[in-house]
């Protein structure tokens, strides 16, 4: 079959490859339709990801066909159209008990890596680095998927792969990233970063109803979309630091955002508000994020600040004082995708909820090199959808 | 718990993290007397040095000195704080590993019921049989792969929420260890605290094997804990063995094929889009 296959830096090839196999009872195999490129696939791509091995196949947002199961796999079928939850869950252990899908114990078979990198190892997740499991990702034409049916959602209606794709990464960590927020009706709403997440991070939190919704990004197509799709208010982050802080003070009736989501990966341009995120040789990220920094100046006294944007390393400089002397609280997380999966799709159903526009670009899966690089360096390429 | 656990395997007692206080004893002697000689060699040197006139008797004098303030002010070892000492002079190896489980102690001590089902159970075990009278032989894979056998003795409380194992006398090397189950906080399940203890006999050259391997043992009982906990509370022990990957040596198509989009790219680029 052919697969996106990492090699290094800034080199992903499409390789023929073997098919995936049932390894374990809980096993299936899905053929898959759409698989997304997300802005931590971009980190990968860029070498910021540790414990990446040459020739790992990426991709971890990704639907299709269930054509092959394990003996203990019941309640998904050959034929079943399926959309798969990023994180890989065993549904078993407390974490899984209590719907913290991303923090389960059981999943990685390289635990012992992440216990020395983060302490505890979370749930694996496919196509992405050892550290976080090692498995098989889903740039490819058929993927292995363990614990099938705690992982699988089924797609029962007439839906398009873009309408229901981001139900497996992009969509859940938006909605994730606003509801821990918990968003009031007098709060004003920030996004920092109008990327994919950013964008529905956006509808989602129209859908909590607060009283200012504002969106920052650098891109005008973005902007607009945020403006268009999801009735913000927006700030072009290009007009400099000292305008950006003016309108967000306008908008906030000089107290600040009480809620701010910092929707933008290590890879964000962060077009020069904050102190610049700077490489290190072996790939780590050092110095600060850009938007993490401008989040935690921009909220309010005693605001939130939720963060769906994604780290995989160390990052330097958190301007601590600035968050304690405001009394500043912190949600993040890799999203528990399996617990939002079913209602963002009945949402989606009743079309209260709309992702697709995010999706700017479809290719083919061995356009897939191409679509990295357009991705990094387009600013009108918001969402790549890749098709087998 | 540690010494009712000896006493059921009936072994003499002995301290598990300091290491044998008769062979420590000995070498904390040892050390003092090496002080004292500083201190009285350094007094001869100093007053002959101080009976001699000129700089080379200052020089002995300077000299007698230097070695009597080291005699006066060099720490005991003990002193040192216990890690160096264990580290130095430890006779017995020990590692604590738990893990939290979700099922109950019932669920778990029906499991380990049957020593036999340490080979499913954890991947380290390599076979176990059941010799009678509590007696089993055992084989093990130890660090660097090592096969480790022996014959123990195991004892189970009535509950089952406690099993020890012990060599028998007249093995090689002492070996012994247990599994307690303890009710862990709230809904969470069970602790599993394992401890596994190596003793040094006389002559043994085992222990300075596995004395540089405990880390090593460490990982590998901590692997065996997490592959029990998946397949009790997931039924499997998830895997990649096998898994489809790319083949093609780094570097094959030179170091990295990044670089800026060309105009043909662009046009694909759009052409792709177009599929929408």
């Amino acid at each position: 079959m052919k697969a996106l296959c990492w090699y290094g830096k800034r080199d992903v090839r499409i390789e023929e490859v073997a098919e995936p196999t049932i390894i374990n009872p809980r096993d299936a195999i899905v053929a898959v339709s759409s698989a997304g490129i997300c802005g931590s696939d971009l980190q990968i791509w860029n070498g910021r990801t540790p414990s990446m091995r040459a020739g790992d196949i990426l991709g971890h947002e990704f639907m299709g066909e269930v054509v092959e199961i394990g003996p203990e796999v019941h309640k998904v079928q050959r034929g079943d159209r399926v959309v798969v939850p990023y994180p890989i869950s065993c549904g078993g252990c407390w974490h899984c008990k209590r719907e913290e899908w991303s923090l389960c114990d059981n999943t990685n078979p390289n635990a012992w890596m992440a216990e020395k990198l983060f302490g505890y190892s979370p749930a694996a997740i496919y196509g992405s680095s050892h550290v976080l499991g090692g498995y098989a990702g889903g740039q490819a034409q058929y993927v292995r998927v363990p614990f099938a049916d705690v992982g699988c959602l089924k797609i029962e209606r007439d839906l398009d792969d873009e309408q229901v794709l981001l139900l497996a990464d992009t969509l859940p960590t938006a909605y994730m990233a606003v509801e821990q927020a918990g968003i009031q009706p007098d709060d004003s709403v920030l996004v920092w970063g109008a990327g994919p997440i950013g964008q529905l991070a956006v509808s989602c939190a129209r859908l909590f109803e607060p009283r200012v919704l504002i969106a920052i990004d650098t891109v005008p197509l973005r902007l607009q979309m945020a403006r268009d799709y999801g009735g913000a208010q927006v700030i072009d982050e290009s007009l400099g630091r000292k305008a950006v802080r003016e309108v967000i003070e306008e908008l906030t009736g000089g107290r600040g955002p009480s809620v701010v989501i910092a929707a933008a990966s290590i890879e964000s341009n962060g077009h020069g508000v904050g102190p610049r995120l700077e490489e290190h040789e072996n790939g780590f990220e050092t110095g600060l994020p850009s938007t993490l920094w401008d989040a935690i100046r921009a909220c309010q006294k005693g605001g939130r600040v939720s963060i769906p944007g994604s780290y995989v390393s160390s990052v330097e400089k958190i301007p601590l004082g600035a968050a304690a002397s405001k009394s500043l609280s912190f949600k993040m997380g890799h999203a528990h995708v399996h617990r939002y999966m079913r209602p963002l799709l009945e949402r989606i159903e009743k079309g209260e909820l709309d992702s697709s526009f995010v999706v700017t670009h479809k290719m083919v899966l061995s356009d897939a090199p191409v679509a990295y690089e357009l991705f990094r360096q387009v600013d009108g390429c918001v969402k790549v959808l890749l098709e087998p | 718990m540690l010494e009712e656990t000896m006493a059921i395997t009936g072994s003499k007692h002995f301290d598990a993290r300091l290491g044998s206080s008769r062979e420590s004893a000995g070498s904390l002697r040892s050390m003092r007397g090496g002080r004292y000689l500083y201190a009285l060699g350094g007094g001869l040197l100093t007053a002959f040095g101080l009976k001699r006139s000129g700089f080379g008797g200052a020089v002995i004098a300077g000299t007698g000195m230097f070695l009597v303030a080291r005699g006066l002010l060099t720490k005991d070892s003990k002193r040192r704080g216990k890690g160096g000492l264990a580290r130095q002079h430890s006779d017995h190896l020990r590692i604590d590993r738990s893990i939290t489980i979700l099922k109950s102690k019932e669920e778990l001590a029906n499991q380990l019921s049957r020593p036999q089902s340490f080979v499913s159970l954890f991947s380290h075990v390599r076979a176990i049989w059941d010799l009678g009278d509590g007696q089993f032989h055992c084989e093990v894979v130890g660090p660097g792969g090592a096969i480790i056998e022996r014959d123990i003795t195991v004892g189970i409380d009535d509950q089952g929420h406690r099993i020890s194992w012990r060599t028998q006398e007249g093995e090689p090397a002492c070996y012994s260890g247990q599994i307690v189950l303890i009710d862990a906080p709230g809904d969470r399940g069970v602790e599993v605290h394992v401890t596994v203890r190596y003793e040094v006999m006389p002559g043994d050259a085992e222990p300075r094997f596995l004395g540089g391997k405990a880390r090593d043992l460490g990982e590998l009982l901590a692997d065996d804990l997490r592959r029990f906990k998946q397949l009790e509370e997931c039924g499997e022990t998830p895997s990649t063995s096998g898994q489809p990957r790319g083949r093609r040596r780094v570097g094959w198509l030179g170091e990295t094929s990044f670089r800026q989009l060309s105009t043909e790219e662009l046009v694909l680029s759009s052409r792709s889009e177009a599929m929408r």
